[in-house]
């Protein structure tokens, strides 16, 4: 590439990621972050794509109150995706297990809530719905990641005017 | 003509690509000297034992009966073929005869039963999970967004000595699932077996049960399809592109990939699709009668392609910092046969686009062998993005003219092939009273899954999750 581009390309590019970023509508910038977990239990991997360009560059997560981290002990909710086949099961046990404080569950996906498509079997439990009572869902095949964000945005409001899910609820 | 074709020919033969060999034939096919067909697949089940070769860009299936559950393996021939037999003999309790490795694949003591596929099936209500015994990279340190872990020693250097992958926990019953229904009943499991081909998983499946009927489908909905599977290549090409970005933090890079491929799910979502294109692909005439790809796909070239040349200019700002991750051999590519822009970048130019009815071959025009490592992979995917737009425009020139195609009998058994954005993905299927009696898969990560010993002997640990990244690997469509 001709090197006089590259100052152009560079501002250009520049420009067009600050243009586009996609922000939570009438979103304020909370005094402390949500932690994110994602654990894929699986899927086609759909769902867990999607949150990966949700912690991309081109969403505005931080700006909208959350962030991902890298494991679950340090995160305050739990996003599953896919169907939970039985070989993964103790490892979802093991993560919301590993959490601490006020966490939650939430299922994201048709496969995370009840295994979408892939139905209860030999391999598969079936998404959350069969383990927990306690959980959120965020609905789709798979959600856009500006769904995902706006229904983090709508859960973190409800839950933070709820009461704390009861300790028991651990081991469910 | 190989030794291989020079066998074949004469033997029993159902159709223009299935033969069908006795046991000792199949021994004797199995250690044939000379130049070896590629091999794609390597199938069984209680009946009968089959492999999927390719003859240049023919198929050909060759199949042989069981004997008490057994069948000489194709692997003691053919390493690609051993992955299959390792899920056969999970799934369905068979075993093959003289194969180098015998571990479960799929089955990792989870499962509540034993050869489930079997008519021997055996319920386990204690199973218990196999934990790895030695070192062990978890699939959330590998990082992809599927399911593969891998169980590794270490060498000099603390470099990667051995290296056997995991996708067990992947497995969600899926051939369990689609045996016994209709091509109508399968779809939406079908559509949602890999997010790396919501429509090219479709398109094969359907192009397998188009061929049991005796099928071509019309030009209308021939271009429909290629037209969406181009949209769907330049869609997952952006993801991959992102993804190896981000881990070499080429984060403005990935930025732009991000945004491009959401300009294109929300064109989508706008003119009356799904983002992604899942359930797009449709037997339901009345549905497809509806679809109006034309003004998505032409909205689809004026989105991407200004923006094209900027993705190119930014990419030639962070290149190097790709080069020498995962580099393939073109000996590699060819002997695991690996395809799609891993194949290509590598020097192995197969592109089973070039044998699809309708396929305006002008358009292709990307050589590949760009040096076979994560920067080339990213090349090949840049110069296939630019090819997929020119495909675009020639199809929306000429949609839904008429092609010349061979008529060929309702034989109730398909073979359907599709070149996804990470490779080519094959249906075989028979058909009985309508019902889906056969329903085997090759998905484009098997033969990179085989490869996976060899292509990370030598490399830090640190570097797995780039080198994985750098071929799209993902395991959904394998773990079946």
């Amino acid at each position: 590439m001709p090197s006089h581009l590259t100052p152009i390309t560079w501002l250009q590019a520049l420009w067009d990621a600050r243009q586009f970023k996609v922000m939570q509508p009438g979103q304020r910038r909370p005094s402390s972050l949500i932690r994110l977990y994602a654990l894929e239990t699986g899927s086609c991997e759909g769902c867990a794509m999607e949150l990966r360009t949700l912690a991309g560059g081109a969403f505005a997560l931080k700006a909208s109150g959350f962030e991902f981290v890298p494991a679950p002990g340090e995160a305050d909710w739990l996003l599953v995706t896919g169907a939970v086949t039985r070989s993964n099961a103790g490892t979802l046990l093991a993560a919301w297990q590993s959490m601490q404080g006020r966490k939650l569950l939430v299922a994201v996906g048709a496969c995370g809530l009840d295994g979408g498509p892939f139905t209860a079997s030999y391999a598969v439990l079936g998404g959350v719905r069969p383990l927990s009572r306690h959980y959120q869902v965020i609905k789709g095949c798979p959600p856009s990641p500006q769904d995902v964000l706006q229904a983090l945005g709508v859960l973190a409001e409800e839950v933070w005017a709820s009461p704390p899910v009861p300790a028991a609820a651990d081991s469910e | 003509m190989s030794a291989m074709m020079d066998f074949l020919r004469g033997k029993p033969r159902s159709g223009l690509f299935h033969y069908r060999l006795e046991r000792d034939d199949w021994i004797r096919f199995l250690a044939l000297p000379g130049r070896l067909l590629p091999l794609l697949a390597s199938w069984a089940d209680e009946q009968k034992a089959t492999i999927l070769l390719l003859d240049g860009e023919k198929p050909v299936l060759i199949s042989t009966s069981l004997e008490l559950r057994r069948y000489h393996a194709p692997s003691s021939l053919y390493p690609v073929a051993a992955w299959g037999e390792r899920m056969a003999r999970d799934l369905w309790g068979v075993e093959a005869l003289s194969a180098p490795d015998d571990a479960p694949a799929l089955d990792d003591g989870s499962w509540a039963k034993t050869w489930p596929l079997s008519r021997e099936g055996i319920t386990v209500p204690g199973a218990g999970l196999t934990e790895p015994k030695g070192l062990y990279m978890s699939p959330c340190y590998v990082g992809l967004p599927g399911l593969v872990g891998l169980e590794y020693t270490l060498g000099g250097e603390g470099r990667l000595e051995t290296v056997i992958p995991s996708i067990a926990s992947a497995h969600r019953g899926v051939l369990s699932q689609l045996k016994g229904l209709t091509p109508e009943q399968a779809l939406p499991i079908v559509a949602r077996i890999s997010a790396g081909g919501f429509v090219a998983h479709p398109v094969a499946f359907l192009r397998a049960v188009e061929q049991a009927g005796g099928i071509y489908p019309v030009p209308h909905e021939r271009d429909t399809r290629l037209l969406l599977l181009e949209i769907e290549r330049i869609s997952l090409h952006l993801f991959d592109l992102s993804q190896t970005a981000r881990l070499v933090q080429a984060d403005l890079f990935a930025t732009l990939c991000d945004q491009m491929r959401e300009t294109l799910a929300a064109l989508c979502a706008s003119y009356g699709f799904s983002r992604r294109l899942t359930d797009v692909i449709t037997l339901d005439e009345k549905q497809r009668e509806r679809i109006e790809i034309v003004p998505l796909a032409q909205a689809v070239r004026e989105a991407i392609e200004p923006k094209f040349s900027l993705l190119s200019d930014l990419y030639a700002l962070y290149g190097e910092r790709f080069r020498g991750y995962g580099v393939l051999s073109n000996d590699t590519v060819w002997h695991y046969a690996i395809g799609g822009t891993t194949g290509r970048a590598s020097g192995r130019y197969i592109d089973m686009r070039r044998s699809d009815v309708g396929m305006r071959l002008e358009a292709l025009r990307s050589s590949g062998g760009y040096g076979g490592d994560a920067h080339g992979r990213n090349l090949q995917r840049l110069s296939e993005i630019r090819d997929s737009l020119a495909l675009i425009e020639e199809i929306i020139a000429s949609f839904a003219l008429e092609d010349e195609t061979e008529s060929f009998p309702a034989l109730q058994e398909g073979l359907g092939v599709v070149e996804s954005a990470r490779g080519d993905i094959w249906y075989w299927l028979t058909l009985k009273e309508g019902r889906l009696d056969t329903i085997q898969i090759r998905d484009p990560a098997l033969p990179v899954l085989t490869a996976f010993g060899e292509i990370l002997r030598g490399e830090k640990p640190d570097s797995v999750p780039l080198i994985l990244a750098s071929f799209g690997f993902s395991p959904a469509g394998l773990a079946l």
